[in-house]
């Protein structure tokens, strides 16, 4: 592939990853087999992309790849992990899609909210997501209750779905 | 559904499937919530999308220095699963991470001339011994080769001497040319938090260097090395100058400084604020005199070195305020007497998410979401519908209804005339009959943070009162004008809620008393309106002197959609200081 080919996919696929992750773990609502999928997902979108038509819908080439993945991993897992039922899926697929195409706007919001999270949830986020410490041992570190530390991470995950939704309306965007 | 925020039953399940530490029971529970209730599942959607946001690209969303971790992580993975090698180049070029930090640069360039003076040294050394003479038996010839080689080793040593030292020298010279740099762009501060910042070039960290900044709009908290923080309100130019001064330019500020960073000053142009362990606000720019606000503690205002004009020092204790004109002319007040400009602190008490019953319509005029987000002394100009940051209008003509779409919860401004038969309220073509025939004209900005002004005097505060004073939000309304509310949009935010009153106490600044000019006694009286859909809920005809004041409670419902405010007064009327003081739309849980 060329350099310029490469950059291109690059670009693309940066400005979509976010919305072809969300799409996987619809099916797969399963942080760790999310992350498999979206790098199997990655590497054939890598191999495909002289197929991919410049100009057309990236995000809905790129998902039909996902989809694949999905069912292959479907296939291996069976109801190994959390795997919902084809007429649940059926809906959460019709009715995501509204919140997925949102994706980009909705992770800008994101930004702006994380920041106005109080210091110390801020801290927790960034341990969870970014330095990778699960809610169990982060909890074990700081003497709580594993339950009591999910409880503060819905409490932080509702603040920001609710501070997004606010930014989005108060931008005139659909929340 | 149950409502996410206040049951976190669902929330825990989706998060324990995502980290994937759910059972089997969990799994179905899950599953048998999300299949019988939309509700849940669009719940569902948005935190997969911020879980898929935070988990796939953590570094970019909270601010990290450096480029996605894991997004290149991924790619190269993807890029060597592939097998591919020839294009890294283009690849690393684009998509490292943007730049070293300063630390870093200096660390790679003492590490590389390390690495060559080593080199060298190491080859020398080879050379050495591959040169050193074998030992052999004596005779003449072979003493005077030696004593040849071993006067070209000296030589050779003496060579090889000057080039460590050159290369020494080469070293020391880019350490103090790194550490002057250094110096001259040292991290003096953090940027700490901010709110709606929009700055004009956004800082690239938040470690925040010497330097000049200016926040376009919005509050921005930094940290000095020192310990101060000072909460920064755009519009605002400043210099950064040292972990314990720095230099504003334009704009506000407010400074609260641990007794360690005792000496924290602020220069401005005309003047200088030094301060004594202390809470301060300083105010500088935009053609008004410097105004300083001493919250706690002691602060010595005085005049900048460099000013030619006459020089001048006043110390200020806590809760006086002093404004200096450019003469030089030092009046000092308390604080309570002046508008309130500052903005304190960004730690929020009414999180998204946490409804605590009520919005703060004022919060909203000044650009917020009802939650104390919004700028105090931020504004609507009722006849443009333009938001400014300052009072600005005086005595302007309006122009019918002004639509607002970009303004968040706010439908559109008005400035109200009943002149001409029935008078457009909302976006959605609602009228209204009851508004008197007035001047069809606008003295001032609707505000959040009611100030007023009577030439020549000072712009102060306005104040309420209904035996008790009241000093929380207020909406400044000098007659005549109007605002419309769009209760839908607030809905579509917090769909867990029914918006069920508005509440306010509206009435007409009791400071018009004290700065009427004796020529000039008030005429007329003001009359407050609360419209629904463009149907009268309240109205009262309220006289400033002596001041009157009139609680507001009008009940809403579920179909009620526009919340109409607006004062009106008569063609005469003069100091029609009007405002609602702490309008709040009650909030409660479905």
């Amino acid at each position: 592939m060329s350099s310029k080919a490469t950059r291109r996919f690059f670009h693309l696929f940066m400005a979509n990853q976010n919305r072809v992750y969300a799409y996987i773990l619809v099916f797969v609502p399963h942080g760790p087999d999310a992350d498999d999928i979206m790098q199997e997902t990655a590497t054939v979108m890598w191999e495909k992309f002289e197929t991919f038509t410049p100009g057309t819908d990236f995000a809905r080439w790129a998902r039909k790849i996902a989809y694949h993945k999905i069912l292959d991993h479907r296939k291996k897992r069976g109801r190994q992990h959390v795997v919902f039922s084809d007429e649940l899926l059926s809906l959460l697929v019709e009715e995501a899609e509204a919140v997925l195409d949102q994706t980009n706007p909705r992770l800008d919001a994101l930004r702006f909210c994380l920041r106005r999270l109080r210091r110390e949830d801020r801290r927790l986020v960034r341990r969870h997501y970014e330095d990778g410490a699960t809610i169990k041992s982060i909890a074990e570190q700081a003497d709580r209750s594993v339950q009591g530390l999910y409880k503060v991470m819905v409490r932080i995950h509702n603040q920001l779905r609710d501070c997004v939704n606010l930014r989005l309306a108060s931008r005139g965007l659909p929340e | 559904m149950s409502v996410p925020g206040e049951d976190t039953k669902l929330g825990e399940l989706i998060l324990l499937c995502l980290s994937g530490g759910a059972d089997r029971d969990q799994v179905a529970q899950l599953e048998s919530q999300l299949a019988g209730d939309e509700a849940a599942r669009r719940y569902y959607g948005e935190l997969l999308v911020i879980y898929a946001g935070l988990r796939q690209s953590p570094a970019s969303l909270l601010g990290s220095a450096g480029a996605d971790d894991a997004t290149l992580r991924l790619l190269e993975e993807t890029v060597e699963g592939a097998g591919w090698t020839g294009a890294a180049t283009g690849v690393d070029e684009d998509l490292k991470p943007a730049r070293f930090s300063q630390q870093e640069a200096t660390g790679e360039i003492e590490r590389y001339a390390r690495r060559q003076l080593e080199a060298y040294l190491d080859q020398q050394r080879r050379e050495e011994r591959l040169n050193r003479p074998e030992r052999r038996e004596w005779d003449f010839a072979d003493v005077a080769a030696w004593a040849a080689r071993a006067t070209g080793h000296f030589v050779a040593r003496v060579v090889r001497a000057a080039k460590v030292s050159a290369v020494l020298a080469v070293i020391a010279l880019t350490g103090l040319i790194v550490g002057l740099h250094f110096h001259a762009n040292r991290v003096v501060a953090t940027l700490a938090d901010s709110a709606d910042a929009v700055w004009e070039t956004r800082p690239e960290s938040d470690r925040l260097r010497c330097g000049w900044m200016r926040l376009e709009e919005g509050l921005a908290q930094i940290t000095f090395k020192r310990g101060t923080e000072v909460i920064v309100q755009g519009p605002c130019e400043f210099e950064l100058r040292s972990a314990n001064r720095m230099f504003l330019q334009d704009g506000k500020l407010t400074a609260r400084v641990p007794p360690r960073a005792t000496g924290f000053t602020v220069h401005t142009p005309d003047t200088t604020v030094i301060d004594f362990g202390t809470e301060f606000g300083l105010l500088t720019g935009g053609g008004r005199a410097d105004e300083v606000h001493v919250f706690a503690g002691q602060v010595r205002f005085k005049s900048a070195r460099r000013r030619r004009a006459r020089r001048w020092e006043q110390s200020l204790t806590k809760g006086q305020a002093a404004t200096v004109d450019t003469t030089g002319q030092v009046q000092v007040q308390a604080v309570k007497e002046r508008p309130v400009q500052f903005v304190r602190t960004l730690e929020e008490t009414n999180e998204p998410g946490q409804p605590a019953g009520q919005l703060d319509l004022a919060d909203m005029v000044g650009g917020g979401d009802g939650c104390g987000r919004g700028s105090l002394g931020r504004g609507i100009d009722p006849s443009t519908g333009r938001t400014v940051s300052t009072d600005s209008v005086s005595r302007v003509r309006g122009s019918g209804y002004l639509e607002t779409p970009a303004l968040g919860f706010i439908d559109g401004v008005f400035v109200p005339d009943g002149g001409d038969g029935p008078f457009r309220v909302s976006s959605a073509g609602t009228t209204f009959s009851g508004f008197p025939d007035t001047s069809g004209t606008c003295y001032r900005t609707i505000l959040n943070g009611a100030v007023f002004r009577a030439m020549p005097s000072p712009v102060h505060a306005g104040r309420l009162s209904d035996g008790e004073a009241h000093e929380g939000p207020s909406i400044g309304m000098h007659a005549s004008a109007g605002i419309t509310f769009d209760l839908d949009r607030i809905r579509q935010v917090r769909p867990h809620v029914d918006v069920a009153a508005f509440r306010a106490l509206c009435g007409v600044s009791e400071t018009v008393a004290e700065f009427a000019s004796p020529g000039g006694a008030p005429r007329g009286v003001v009359e407050f309106w609360v419209l629904v859909d463009g149907q009268r809920r309240f109205s009262a005809k309220l006289k400033p002197v002596p001041a009157e004041s009139k609680w507001i409670d009008v009940p809403l419902s579920a179909e009620d959609r526009f919340l109409t405010l607006a004062t009106t007064g008569a063609n005469d009327c003069t100091f029609c200081w009007g405002m609602f003081v702490e309008p709040t739309l009650e909030l409660r849980t479905k």
